[in-house]
């Protein structure tokens, strides 16, 4: 069975736990620079997002990517990027329409940029989503 | 302790700075984000030890860093730049003179990475101001004793931090997940962490506390603040008439935080103390109890607006807004009585003018004018006019928004908390208002040394583990150890972690008699002890401290001059 997750950004307090605990899933490690969920604090607006990928069916970022380095996943359908394929490119980080790919330092952003991994952001500046920057917070 | 000489002046280039991280920064537990600054603080000549949240500490440990230590000054402005393992100082003469907001921005845009956490001082810490701040991530602050004066007597701008190694080391993975998982359940689970704190921040005790006759107001002349509710957590929420608007914007967490009693505000545009400044438009940290009591009731100023004004500008330039703002009543108090006047201060500044504190605000951290003055805090500005009894000091630091007449406990706590006055080593309002763990009566002094004797131990325990002291309002030590010792070696039992507290605490202690502090110190000011209380439940009441000490000596195994015997000391290892 397929499942999604459902973020009400409204709520987002900026703690960072759900970094934590997925760069603990996928890495074993606590090391927020290796989540795929990245938090974005708004500062002037006081908001805190946690954007992750939206998996959209027309994979836009997909289509962007000059060397095919992201794939669906035959047995899951989610669409994954392969990190030694990539070169680096940044081409997906702009193709992505809610900026959720991002580019990650931790694998030596001065160096092997080949090898760079996609989910942390360290471009900016970033618009909060449309969907949510009208919502009155409710907590 | 043993790296600086006691002795040492404070801004001198023998005094050490060291910024450290706890056991648990960095990790999943909750809160486990803190780091503290400790060296000799110059406000006070005393030990300070200084904490802030945010995200800056656990930034620091996932670059691999547990403890920076800065030794000597630097011929010119510098900055730390620390990447993972990389440890550079680089100029920041176009730094220098600028506010720790616009510190932050210019770093992070010239490192290109928003992801960058930042420590800095702000123009209060250059100048010297004596309860200068160390800020991190905007508006989280290291704030007492003026580490952040030490940190700009050595020209070190700001600490940069880029961390993307993570914490390694955690002893037992799923054990550790386990306690952690449990101890966020307790939070969860409890009135205080789990509803109050996250709602109303830590601005649930103003109304709380003035209904007790514990807020000190106008420097302290009273117990109670007829404008209490208009700078309540209540009113942060209600809308204002300007623009319709409610003061609070959203509450927010520091760093691996499940409470999240951080206040995020936002001010009326049109409000008078900003319409020409746009800096001051966005939403940023808003006000703490402590901030609004040292702002407002502290100078009977009700204007909630113009105190989370003045509380930006504290964090804008790094300055401690306890200090500053009972510093601000005690020139309010000399003002009235015709000591100071308006040529001197620079504006007419009777007790209740928002007027007066916005410009003293800006004048200080600017270091114009009579701010200068003020800089020195409380105890050194009085005894300049020939006022000292107006100073409300313990080791010449201001103390905080409790009144010992109306709460026994923390007169006790004031007096013998080693940073001088504050309330952060010893919250025995917990127990004496909140009855957490248990209900003691605030008015009486039975059984308080002992009180302050556990909480003091147990505090010092919560603060180097790297977690937030506001867990203890659900956390025991016993929710602590499971989650130190499933990250650490050394079988960590509750008994241990209680008799670790205890050693730091004798460990200062023997700092300060070293630096020649004496049992005289250990004292309140004057006017807690002279005049009563005029209102509320404590009416007719001062601040029993000659009758608590000699327990709490006793208590601690001290001697009568309040030296730690040798028995003590061996107890200890020490
Ligand atoms: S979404 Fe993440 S950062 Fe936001 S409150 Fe939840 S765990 Fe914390
Ligand atoms: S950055 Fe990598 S994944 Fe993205 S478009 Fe370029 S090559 Fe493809
Ligand atoms: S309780 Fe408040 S101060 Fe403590 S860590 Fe959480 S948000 Fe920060």
């Amino acid at each position: 069975m397929q499942k999604s997750l459902r973020i009400d950004a409204n709520k987002c307090t900026g703690c960072l736990q759900c970094e934590m605990a997925c760069s603990y899933e996928n890495h074993g490690a606590f090391n927020i620079s290796k989540s795929r969920i990245k938090v974005f604090n708004f500062e002037s607006a006081g908001r805190k997002v946690p954007y992750t990928c939206t998996q959209c069916a027309e994979a836009w970022c997909l289509h962007a990517c000059p060397v095919d380095a992201i794939r669906i996943d035959a047995a899951t359908g989610a669409k994954v990027v392969h990190e030694n394929v990539c070169v680096g490119c940044k081409v997906c980080t702009i193709a992505c329409p809610f900026g959720t790919i991002n580019y990650v330092a931790w694998s030596g952003r001065n160096s092997t940029w080949a090898s760079a991994d996609w989910r942390r952001s360290t471009w900016w500046p970033r618009r909060i989503p449309r969907s949510i920057r009208s919502r009155p917070k409710t907590s | 302790m043993a790296e600086t000489d006691p002795k040492v002046d404070p801004l001198s280039p023998e005094n050490k700075l060291i910024m450290t991280t706890g056991p648990l920064t960095g990790t999943m537990a909750s809160t486990g984000g803190r780091y503290s600054v400790v060296t000799k603080g110059p406000l006070t000549g005393a030990i300070a030890c200084s904490n802030s949240g945010g995200y800056f500490g656990a930034e620091l440990k996932m670059a691999g860093w547990d403890m920076i230590i800065f030794e000597g000054r630097s011929p010119k402005p510098v900055y730390l730049w620390l990447e993972n393992d990389k440890a550079e100082l680089r100029d920041a003469s176009h730094l220098w003179g600028t506010t720790t907001w616009h510190t932050e921005e210019t770093i992070k845009a010239a490192h290109q990475d928003p992801q960058i956490r930042i420590a800095s001082i702000g123009r209060a810490g250059e100048n010297g101001v004596l309860y200068a701040c160390v800020i991190n991530d905007l508006h989280r602050a290291a704030g007492r004793s003026g580490v952040g004066a030490v940190m700009g007597s050595k020209n070190l701008k700001a600490v940069a931090v880029r961390g993307t190694a993570g914490v390694p080391g955690i002893k037992d993975f799923k054990a550790f997940l386990k306690a952690t998982t449990a101890a966020k359940k307790v939070l969860a689970d409890n009135a205080v962490t789990g509803q109050g704190l996250p709602k109303f921040g830590t601005q649930i005790l103003m109304n709380v506390i003035n209904e007790v006759g514990a807020l000190p107001t106008r420097n302290a002349q009273d117990v109670q603040f007829e404008g209490a509710r208009n700078i309540s957590a209540e009113a942060m929420h209600e809308k204002r008439p300007g623009d319709g608007k409610s003061n609070l914007v959203t509450n927010a967490a520091c760093f691996g935080c499940t409470i999240a009693c951080g206040r995020i505000s936002q001010v009326d545009q049109n409000h008078w103390s900003v319409t020409n400044n746009p800096k001051y438009w966005g939403a940023t940290g808003g006000l703490e109890y402590e901030n609004a009591w040292s702002l407002g009731a502290a100078n009977g100023v009700d204007d909630l607006d113009a105190l989370t004004v003045a509380n930006m500008i504290c964090n804008e330039d790094g300055m401690d807004p306890i200090t500053f703002g009972a510093t601000v009543g005690a020139v309010m108090e000399m003002y009235q009585m015709g000591v100071l006047k308006k040529e001197q201060i620079g504006i007419e500044s009777p007790f209740g003018s928002a007027q007066a504190l916005i410009e003293l605000s800006h004048m200080t951290a600017e270091g114009r004018g009579f701010g200068k003055e003020i800089a020195l805090g409380s105890r050194r500005l009085c005894e300049k006019y020939g006022k000292p009894e107006l100073s409300m000091t313990v080791k010449s630091q201001e103390f905080p928004a409790y009144d010992p007449r109306g709460i026994q406990g923390m007169g006790l706590t004031y007096a013998t908390s080693n940073r001088g006055a504050c309330h952060l080593r010893s919250y025995t309002v917990a127990s004496e208002i909140l009855g957490i763990p248990v209900k003691t009566d605030p008015l009486a002094t039975d059984g308080k040394a002992d009180l302050v004797k556990a909480f003091q131990d147990a505090t010092a325990a919560f603060d180097s583990a790297g977690v937030c002291v506001f867990t203890t309002f659900a956390w025991t030590l016993a929710d602590l150890a499971p989650q130190l010792d499933a990250a650490c070696e050394g079988g960590w039992t509750l008994e241990r972690l209680a008799e670790m507290g205890e050693r730091i605490w004798n460990m200062e202690r023997q700092y300060n008699l070293a630096a020649g502090f004496t049992a005289k110190d250990d004292d309140l000011p004057k006017r807690l002890k002279t005049e009563p209380a005029k209102t509320g439940p404590a009416k007719g009441r001062v601040a029993d401290i000659d009758k608590m000490l000699p327990e709490y000596y006793k208590a601690r195994g001290w001697t009568a001059e309040g030296v730690p015997t040798k028995d003590t000391l061996k107890r200890l290892g020490l």
